[in-house]
């Protein structure tokens, strides 16, 4: 037994408690558990394949935003793992529960591999977080695998190899259909992007209407760009107090948003990320609850509208997007007002902004054409789970 | 290469050749060349029932008269599935029911259960993929993903323990439990699509949890027997809500794990036939309810009557329980709208059904008394 083994099992309690984050070092340890008594073939396939399965998903969840805001789940789940693992010690591995049976009479071993798997047993039942029950997954067949290459068990190493590219792949397919991408930051505001509250805000909600007809839903109009911290945006935080006061003092400002953006306004957009500030965290959970229904029993009907409200905004995205050539054509500084309309969420039942002037659209640059390209195959992505 | 393998062998590759063939056809002829693959494919399947390969047996693949009288049952599950369905646009989804089938007779059959488990998971991939493709599919495919795979895994911790230990026939009979989806532990039911998979694979499960009774030991039928149990008496208490019709499709599931726990691998075998042929979404007919709910003639009538006598050998407080069981399951939960019309029906698929169920409750007996089983 030597200490990656004992190691093992702490590891997997701390992806229990702590989630994905800590996998490629679980991973790291049972390769070495598994390597550094015996160099055989088998284990060096088994070490590969933990290695592999415990690095590449994590990196690949690295590009998305989290999710673990939906997770409801108590802080007693790794006392449960602990807990289980105990019991399957005192079962398995003490030497009177090894007596009678042969290759284990009566030595004292830890069932090291199977205390992984216990772990993200529990991980994937108790976790309601997609990315933590895939992390348990993929601890169960890290320690599958280290049991299987401890016991020298070929067909079960095999097997798990199997499971564990199916879980690691189907599961890196649910995710990427499920989850937000990370935006990827500007070169001139890489630095800004690194801000901690960059990942923290899931996703921006706009001009929700205080008093709307009915709760929004997580709908593709309900999103847009996750928001890139820039220059920009602290500069509009500076005049957050500012321009509230000023939306008090002039409350029907907001209708004629688009004329004043394109007339260049600043204060302007920094006004309209203090609502999206004020207004996000409810809607964020409204829209939480609208989604779970539609990921269970999607129908048609629901996703007839999802599919119209797709083409709206699309339009309306697209309609924003020229606008904001437009602003740059009349005002070229007015990289505040751009920035923070990147941020901003066009809500379908918004004021309708300028009609695209065909000549102004003609002036786009290819900075603005391209990020009009991203977010209308963003907007389909995202669709297709609507 | 004697005649006897190569029907065993025509015998597994056919469901793929049926898939094959179904998915390259123009969509209006699909679902007849299905049903006539399909319909070779059963009779393959009763020819490598009748005509074993003895050599088999000695190479190490399984050749236990019970596994190939249920992969008989696999055979009339897809026949039923491509019967009752329309014809379906979709290529993936029109040659799905084949492969799973094809996929989950291999799992039967392997030397050793462990690789039939990575058979099993590989149908399962390959039906969540086809399941998910559409648009908002993606949860619903991720959670069979995951029943799924903890099942296996638990069935592999359970195989790398020490054998006929406690631990191990526990881990084993519950992640047996989740692959046979057996309600309310295993997979949630969630479209009708789901029977083009777990009709099979669930079929599967149960005929690999016979091939792992020898490792699991006393603690696996117990944990059999009480979950099948649990499930009946569920059942029973759920009566007629949405609920109770979810867990009543699952009603010979149980019953089979029961009698697989009780060492009834005759009588598992016709649950087996009740679950393929009449469970899943067929049990809203009301000749599937009268079948699942052991009303004769059928084979789970026979396979009730069978358990019944196992089971007063192995105890008789479990005896008493699931007859009460049993009984208040079949009184509370079957569905009474139209329960006593429709006694032979009117679409083909039924009566190809009904005539196998009553067919293989003769039979069956009839067969135990000439020692095939």
């Amino acid at each position: 037994m030597t200490l990656a083994v004992i190691l093992a099992p702490l590891l997997a309690l701390c992806v229990v408690a702590r989630g994905i984050g800590f996998l490629p070092v679980l991973g790291v340890v049972t390769a070495v558990a598994m390597l550094v008594d015996h160099q055989a073939p088998l284990q060096e396939f088994g070490a590969a394949c933990v290695v592999v399965f415990s690095v590449l998903p994590v990196w690949f969840v690295s590009r998305y935003q989290d999710d673990g805001a939906r997770e409801r789940s108590g802080p007693a789940v790794p006392f449960l793992a602990l807990g289980l693992m105990v019991i399957l010690q005192l079962a398995t591995g003490t030497p009177a529960a090894t007596w009678d049976v042969p290759g284990h009479a009566g030595a004292a071993y830890l069932p090291a591999g199977l205390c992984v798997a216990l772990a993200g047993l529990v991980a994937v039942t108790c976790r309601h977080s997609m990315v933590w029950q895939w992390a348990g997954l993929l601890v169960c067949v890290d320690g599958i695998m280290l049991s299987g290459v401890i016991e020298n068990q070929i067909m079960v190493v095999g097997v798990t190899a199997l499971a564990g590219c199916v879980v690691a792949l189907l599961g890196g397919l649910c995710v990427h259909r499920v989850m937000l991408r990370v935006a990827v930051a500007p070169a001139q505001n890489g630095a800004g992007a690194d801000r901690p509250a960059a990942r923290s805000t899931g996703f921006e909600l706009g001009d929700v209407e205080p008093a709307g007809p009915e709760p929004r839903r997580l709908g593709p109009e309900a999103v847009v760009v996750p928001r890139i911290w820039s220059e920009a945006d602290v500069a509009a935080e500076a005049e957050d107090d500012s321009a509230a006061q000023s939306r008090v003092e002039h409350p029907d400002t907001e209708t004629g948003l688009a004329t004043d953006q394109a007339s260049g306004d600043a204060t302007e957009a920094g006004e309209k990320v203090a609502q999206q500030d004020s207004v996000a965290p409810n809607a964020e959970a409204a829209s939480d609850e609208g989604t779970e229904p539609s990921d269970e029993a999607p129908k048609p009907e629901t996703q007839g509208e999802s599919d119209a409200s797709i083409k709206q905004a699309e339009r309306t995205e697209t309609e924003s997007v020229a606008a904001e050539a437009a602003t740059d054509s009349h005002q070229p500084n007015a990289e505040t007002s751009e920035d923070d309309a990147d941020a901003q969420v066009h809500d379908a039942d918004a004021p309708e902004p300028l009609e695209p002037d065909e000549d102004e659209t003609g002036q786009r640059s290819p900075e603005i054409i391209a990020r009009d390209v991203w977010l209308k195959g963003y907007l389909a992505e995202r669709g297709r789970d609507a | 290469m004697t005649v006897p393998v190569f029907l065993a062998a025509l015998a597994f590759a056919w469901p793929l050749l049926g898939a094959a063939a179904v998915m390259a056809a123009p969509t209006p002829r699909s679902r007849e060349i299905a049903i006539w693959m399909a319909g070779a494919g059963c009779a393959l399947a009763v020819a490598v029932f009748l005509f074993p390969a003895t050599s088999a047996a000695a190479e190490g693949w399984d050749d236990d008269p019970v596994q190939r009288a249920g992969r008989v049952m696999l055979a009339f599950g897809l026949l039923l599935t491509v019967m009752q369905n329309g014809i379906l646009q979709d290529r993936l989804l029109r040659g799905l029911p084949h492969i799973s089938t094809a996929l989950t007779g291999l799992a039967c059959v392997t030397p050793d259960p462990i690789i039939g488990l990575g058979i099993l998971e590989a149908a399962l991939a390959y039906g969540v993929f086809v399941f998910s493709r559409p648009a908002g599919q993606a949860r619903a495919g991720w959670a069979l993903v995951r029943t799924g795979s903890v099942g296996i895994f638990l069935v592999l911790a359970g195989l790398l323990l020490p054998a006929a230990s406690a631990p191990a026939g526990l881990m084993m009979a519950c992640g047996l439990v989740m692959l046979a989806g057996l309600t309310p532990f295993g997979q949630s039911w969630r479209e009708e699509n789901d029977t083009y998979l777990f009709l099979p694979f669930a079929g599967a499960a149960l005929l690999l949890s016979m091939r792992m009774r020898a490792h699991g030991g006393e603690a696996f039928d117990t944990a059999l027997v009480a979950a099948g149990l649990a499930s009946v008496w569920l059942t029973a208490c759920a009566g007629r809500s949405g609920d109770g019709l979810r867990l009543f499709r699952t009603f010979p599931s149980a019953l089979a794990l029961i009698a697989v726990g009780a060492g009834a691998d005759v009588a598992a075998l016709l649950f087996l036939c009740g679950w393929c042929l009449a469970g899943g979404n067929r049990s809203g007919r009301s000749w599937a309810a009268r079948a699942l709910a052991c009303f004769p003639p059928g084979a789970p009538f026979v396979g009730c009557l069978l358990l019944l006598s196992m089971l007063s050998d192995w105890s008789w407080s479990v005896t008493v329980l699931t007859v009460a069981g049993i009984l208040c399951a079949v009184v509370r939960s079957v569905p009474v709208e139209g329960f006593t019309q429709d006694l032979w029906p009117e679409d083909a698929a039924g009566r190809v059904a009904c005539s196998v169920l009553v067919l293989t409750g003769f039979l069956v007996p009839l067969a135990m008394m000439l020692g095939a089983f």
